[in-house]
């Protein structure tokens, strides 16, 4: 008997199932195998939880894509040559995920290193611009040269992210992308940018990098992003260098507006072999030695008290020109909020969180003993 | 409207007539207008005939077979005061969801298992949205979990690939399992 059913209802059957069963459909018969290749771009897409595009730095791309079937992880896993461009394609056109991860890593051999610069750049164009992904995540490995990286082609490739997310892990990629911020994320059409930086210290940071830092923040907040900078600041200078800015700088509306550092509770403990010197007693010694003011209303300042406390901690530094920093420590969230608020603003906000506020996040991690 | 109640053609009445349909083995079937009408490509002609409707000679279905249309008509008759089904699809995988079929609909299709895609076809030809989209539900649950080759002898399907073609698919389709 021969097989004839119309094109039109093999659609229809064919919209029910979900990517992987439909690509088997290509080894049923010739007429299937026609039908599916002509179809692919209006039937269901393959979903993936994650998909991560990685590159050993050689002329070798690896694309893992990982989906939960039925309780249990399944994992593809595909080396192919970048030269493969069709294949890759193909591949991505008909991938949805939640995930997409690229990581940016461009040690090639030094012979090659034009030629895998320029191929990865593709692979990751082709990612962007096929793969449809809520949320795209991008790591630039310290081995990474930042500078090498388009942005505005990388970020306008990425149409379907609504977030996106950076990773850096070096200070001088952290430095490019305070000095090129605008013109980066005005490339960008996600509702939502996060720049995370990793293995940066916060004690590391001179002055001027932490100046940057904190006017890159002010940049982003013209961008509707939101930043998050994971420095670790268990030491005092960190908060020290961020006076020391705020007392110096000769327009202040250059810096943040609102800070909001994330802090884990074990950076301001003795935490199991590591003996941590930066504690919340200390810190809160060092703020007044500075000049803060502490408002807090009732009793003696305590660390266990400021983590069980229902009451926000705030601190102000008010310079000669009237232009107010606010610390308020929000014990809840395990959060310090810093705000950076006008002569004007500076008795209206008193109690009031800025609702235009774009946060740049810090989030203050236990830092290992060296 | 006005031409409708004119022919008298949404009247309940109406309904209740009998009307004679050919299909294309010459089979005719008295059905009820209420009951023909489930399908919209008979309920067109029926209200583009008008008053020129002769309920005895017949509306001839030349695209449908016989047997086929009787099953069809066992759906209608079941699903003839039923509401309009609502197709949906997931907005990110494009995925069609799945309808909860009741207890008759699953065993009317557990009874035709074997004419699925006959009754698809006809579901498309005479219109009938619940009973075509019902059907490539029950299709795609078919092929869902199968291998080609299950696939292949289920519906009996010839297998015209070369091995060479399949091993080119399983190539270029690098997280084909099968």
């Amino acid at each position: 008997m021969e097989f004839f059913v119309p094109n039109e209802i093999l659609l229809d059957v064919f919209n029910y199932l979900a990517g992987e069963e439909i690509e088997k459909g290509e080894l049923v018969c010739k007429r299937w195998r026609e039908f599916l290749l002509r179809c692919y771009k209006i039937l269901p897409f393959r979903k993936i939880d994650k998909l991560e595009v990685k590159s050993d730095g050689s002329v070798n791309v690896e694309l893992i894509a990982k989906r939960r079937i039925s309780s249990k992880s399944g994992f593809y896993r595909w080396n192919s040559c970048i030269d493969n461009k069709p294949h890759i394609v193909r591949l991505l056109n008909r991938c949805i995920t939640d995930r997409l991860q690229l990581h940016y890593l461009n040690n090639g051999y030094e012979c090659q290193q034009h030629r895998v610069n320029s191929a990865l750049r593709d692979i990751y164009k082709i990612s962007g611009r096929n793969v449809l992904a809520s949320s795209c995540y991008i790591t630039f490995w310290s081995t990474c040269r930042i500078e090498d990286v388009d942005f505005q082609e990388l970020f306008s490739s990425l149409i379907s992210a609504a977030e996106v997310s950076l990773q850096v892990q070096s200070i001088e990629s952290l430095n490019f992308f305070a000095q090129n911020v605008s013109s980066i994320l005005n490339s960008c059409l996600a509702s939502r940018v996060y720049v995370s930086v990793w293995n940066v210290q916060a004690r590391t940071l001179h002055y001027t990098q932490h100046l940057s830092l904190l006017q890159m923040a002010n940049e982003i907040s013209l961008n509707h992003c939101e930043i998050s900078l994971p420095i670790c600041v268990s030491s005092y200078g960190f908060f020290e260098t961020q006076i020391q800015i705020f007392d110096e700088i000769a327009k202040p509306e250059t810096l943040f507006g609102t800070v909001n550092m994330l802090y884990e509770t074990q950076a301001f403990r003795t935490k199991g072999r590591h003996v941590v010197d930066f504690n919340l007693q200390g810190l809160h010694e060092r703020l007044l030695v500075k000049g803060l003011k502490w408002n807090v209303k009732q009793g003696l300042f305590s660390p266990n008290a400021m983590f069980n406390s229902a009451i926000d901690n705030i601190y102000t530094y008010q310079r000669k020109d009237g232009w107010v920093l606010r610390m308020t420590f929000l014990h809840r969230k395990l959060s310090l909020k810093l705000e950076v608020l006008p002569p004007s603003k500076a008795q209206i906000l008193k109690k009031l969180v800025p609702a235009h506020a774009h946060y740049l996040k810090y989030s203050i991690e236990s830092e290992d003993s060296e | 409207m006005a031409t409708e109640s004119a022919n008298g053609v949404s009247s309940p009445e109406l309904n209740e007539r009998d009307v004679v349909i050919t299909t294309n083995d010459n089979r005719n079937f008295t059905v009820k207008i209420g009951v023909a009408r489930v399908s919209k490509t008979i309920n067109n002609m029926i209200q583009d005939l008008g008053e020129s409707l002769d309920l005895s000679s017949g509306i001839p279905l030349p695209n449908v077979d016989g047997p086929i249309f009787e099953k069809v008509l066992e759906w209608c008759e079941e699903h003839k005061n039923a509401p309009e089904i609502k197709v949906e699809q997931d907005p990110h995988t494009r995925e069609r969801k799945w309808f909860t079929m009741t207890e008759w609909e699953e065993e009317y299709f557990r009874k035709f298992l074997s004419h699925l895609w006959d009754l698809a076809m006809a579901a498309n030809y005479l219109e009938i949205p619940s009973l075509y989209y019902y059907t490539c539900q029950k299709l795609a649950e078919r092929i869902k979990g199968r291998t080609p080759e299950q696939i292949r002898e289920m519906f009996g399907i010839e297998d015209d690939l070369t091995e060479e073609e399949k091993a080119e698919i399983r190539r270029t389709n690098v997280w084909c399992t099968y």
